[in-house]
């Protein structure tokens, strides 16, 4: 942790999530178009055009909800490395206060041995 | 800057270099994104930014002198570019920037940005950040010298006009501008992914469309260096170098080019093709042609370094040697 700030640690958990999602979304779209390209292909057969086109769209749609739960476990695992990077902020925050103990106490602690 | 001096509360000189080199790639994203990743644009003086304050720039200068020099580094670099490498390749206190203050009294300042930025924008901010300089500096500058290594050289450029353009004081202390390895006319290398971008999203393939976005995930800061000097009074990216306004060159101020090239003989076909590995060599008629003040560099101007690549341009003592020799001519001409 010393060799990052703790701001900077958040930085790179951002980035991270950016980067995973935009990948996620790049190969979800990339999939979605090379699927069409059969779909379209058989759906010019008019005697199963209505059925391909039927697949079609519950093809489409679990595509697109695997890939928006990748999104969304990406989502949730990066508010939890918020969570976490809070927690040790306010530990460190709390270090720091301690360390400033008043003079009193501190003359009362070296005194006591 | 310098390892051996960096300030005890300074990040390891590692996570420095990591955090600009990101920037260089995706920096632009991350000013977007307010992710604090994204470097801020200062003077950094022993790896942490300096205050630009009159009392903090007399404590961290104390031997400040009316000729201050300002060193930018380039695309995902940051102030370490300019230290000097010692035997065992480990960085030492010499730079370009100490050592025009140990011979003629020029004060360095070493500047680090978010090089994935558009150009124009950081030529804008730098000319901010120069002007906020000269008004906290503890005594009146009477001259500047821009030192700026490839991409810096077109931030300078950019800051020059702008600040021209606003009448800024700060500009008219400028004596000389220093571009090291600067592709004036755009970097071939940027030419080339721009035109591989382009091509693979043309093609009708989900793959190489996918493949092309990924290339193009690459930020502004890279993008204009396929171009000519950006200029921040083009609304919109032009589709071709020509059809941009090239920045003028500040016409108060005399420009000197250094280039390097990749093997000892500028004319073997690697030289002449790749120049210093990043950047073109300049070409013969702008070597042949008359210098003159307050145009591109040309003629006793430019000085090409056979066999310094193109980072070694930041750092090495024949170049400085060069810088050093330009910087005691007398500044002639030279409007106060």
């Amino acid at each position: 942790m010393s060799k990052l700030t703790l701001s900077q640690w958040r930085g790179v958990k951002d980035l991270v999530q950016d980067a995973v999602d935009a990948g996620v979304q790049a190969t979800a779209t990339a999939h979605l178009r090379i699927a069409q390209k059969p779909f379209a292909i058989l759906s010019r057969i008019d005697a199963i055009a209505a059925p391909v086109r039927a697949v079609d769209g519950i093809h489409a749609l679990i595509t697109r909800s695997v890939y928006g739960s990748i999104r969304l476990i990406n989502r949730v695992a990066g508010a939890s490395a918020t969570e976490v990077l809070d927690r040790l902020a306010r530990k460190a925050d709390a270090q720091a206060s301690g360390r400033e103990i008043p003079p009193k106490r501190q003359r009362r602690c070296g005194g006591d041995n | 800057m310098q390892e051996a001096t960096r300030a005890a509360s300074a990040s390891p000189a590692w996570v420095d270099r990591g955090i600009s080199v990101l920037n260089g790639m995706v920096g632009d994203h991350l000013h977007r994104r307010g992710n604090a990743l994204a470097i801020e644009m200062a003077c950094y003086h022993v790896g942490r930014p300096l205050s630009l304050t009159k009392s903090e720039l007399r404590r961290t200068q104390p031997a400040a002198t009316g000729k201050i020099c300002v060193l930018v580094h380039g695309l995902g670099c940051n102030e370490g570019l300019w230290s000097f490498r010692g035997n065992a390749g480990d960085a030492t206190d010499d730079s370009y920037g100490s050592l025009l203050q140990r011979h003629l009294g020029y004060t360095p300042f070493y500047v680090r940005y978010n090089s994935g930025l558009p150009i124009a924008e950081n030529g804008e901010l730098l000319a901010t950040l120069l002007a906020k300089l000269q008004a906290a500096y503890p005594k009146p500058i009477a001259e500047i010298v821009l030192i700026g290594h490839s991409m810096g050289g077109l931030l300078l450029r950019n800051a020059c006009d702008f600040a021209h353009r606003r009448r800024m004081a700060w500009v008219r202390r400028v004596a000389r501008a220093i571009y090291l390895g600067t592709p004036h006319d755009g970097a071939v290398l940027a030419k080339l992914t721009q035109v591989a971008a382009a091509t693979l999203r043309i093609v009708p393939n989900p793959i190489t469309q996918l493949i092309g976005d990924v290339i193009d995930v690459r930020s502004r800061g890279i993008k204009d260096l396929g171009f000519e000097v950006p200029s921040s009074r083009d609304d919109a990216r032009p589709t071709s170098a020509t059809a941009r306004n090239a920045i003028p060159w500040l016409a108060t101020a005399q420009h000197h080019m250094i280039a390097g090239s990749l093997t000892r003989n500028t004319r073997h076909p690697a030289s002449v093709l790749f120049g210093d590995a990043l950047v073109s060599l300049p070409t013969g008629r702008q070597r042949a042609a008359q210098a003159g003040r307050g145009a591109r560099p040309a003629g006793e101007n430019i000085k090409v370094f056979a066999g310094i690549r193109h980072l070694a341009l930041a750092n090495d003592p024949a170049v400085y040697a060069q810088i050093e020799r330009w910087c005691r001519e007398a500044a002639t001409g030279h409007l106060t």
